[in-house]
């Protein structure tokens, strides 16, 4: 899982949860990040499914479902391109909407510019209204790296390094594996 | 039994007027009704009870959301979601109760129609109902 260049635009990539259409253009328009609908041959699909399928491309997964990744650990590997899990939160009993989302990603955004920046890769990102969890995950098993509520001092350095270092974490397990695959073919 | 007109619940829990029990009624239908609640009968030709109107109300809206409903845990976590796909039905309700409309909703999310009007007519029948046990 290499990802896209960091000199190029991120490519998310919506799940059919998150797949409003406004989205998506509000998202091209600020021409910061590009992103990709939804596909119609998915549709309907398993949560396993969805994992299995986007866990293996590059493009970071847009998602509102909190628990995707935690209900499905078994398919979710070390290094994948990002799940950015962006809901109301476990306390708020509202239920998420475009409107909410909109609401979200803009505080996150204005308090977090370089957004479109960030090397997603291995990273989990739970974005709330009034914080950000960031997790990765090892064997099999969920790792929470921090959560940061917003009105934390620092806490979007803090995430910018938690966010550098899992997506290192990658090529690490890829110089660590590499050897082994040439050895193999 | 009356039929297609106004039914009141009398203070001893009888049809006013019929002197029938809501009680065997309602336990029929699967519904309990306050003293004072008037229920309209509308029976569609044969004699109709209130308790077999309701109980084919509920038999029928659950056919209706049977069409475009599924609940399965390996999909969203077992969140109910419109048929055949991962869009739930609770951000259906809560994109409506913004000001959003339902062919609007389908075009934007690349969602049937036809199921969402379904839904919405089947969620019709099962809330047109009285006071429940």
């Amino acid at each position: 899982m290499s990802g896209p260049p960091r000199n190029e635009m991120t490519i998310f990539q919506f799940d059919e949860c998150f797949n409003d259409r406004s989205l998506a253009e509000d998202c091209i328009a600020q021409n910061l990040a590009m992103v990709y609908r939804y596909p119609r041959r998915m549709r309907g699909k398993d949560d396993s499914d969805v994992l299995r399928e986007f866990m293996d491309k590059s493009n970071p997964l847009v998602t509102e479902d909190l628990d995707i990744v935690r209900d499905h650990l078994e398919h979710m590997p070390d290094c994948h391109p990002g799940v950015v899990a962006i809901n109301n939160g476990r306390g708020n009993p509202e239920t998420i909407t475009t409107r909410i989302i909109r609401r979200i990603l803009s505080r996150f955004k204005s308090m977090f510019p370089d957004w479109h920046r960030a090397d997603l890769r291995n990273t989990i990102l739970e974005i709330t209204p009034e914080s950000v969890e960031l997790f990765h995950v090892e064997n099999g098993r969920l790792i929470r790296d921090h959560y940061l509520p917003f009105d934390r001092s620092e806490w979007n350095s803090i995430a910018a390094e938690t966010l550098a270092r899992n997506a290192s974490r990658a090529r690490h397990t890829e110089e660590r594996t590499l050897p082994d695959q040439k050895a193999e073919g | 039994m009356q039929q297609g007109g106004m039914i009141e619940v009398s203070g001893q829990g009888k049809l006013r007027g019929t002197g029938v029990s809501t009680k065997r009624l309602f336990d029929w239908g699967g519904w309990k009704v306050a003293p004072g609640y008037k229920i309209h009968a509308m029976g569609d030709g044969g004699d109709v009870g209130i308790g077999e109107w309701l109980a084919e109300r509920t038999a029928y809206a659950s056919l209706v959301l049977r069409e475009c409903v599924e609940v399965d845990p390996k999909r969203r976590g077992g969140i109910p979601v419109l048929k055949g796909t991962r869009f739930t039905l609770a951000q259906l309700l809560a994109e409506l109760a913004e000001g959003r409309s339902l062919p609007g909703i389908a075009e934007d999310f690349e969602l049937d129609l036809q199921t969402l009007e379904q839904f919405m007519r089947g969620l019709s029948i099962c809330l047109d109902r009285p006071a429940m046990r």
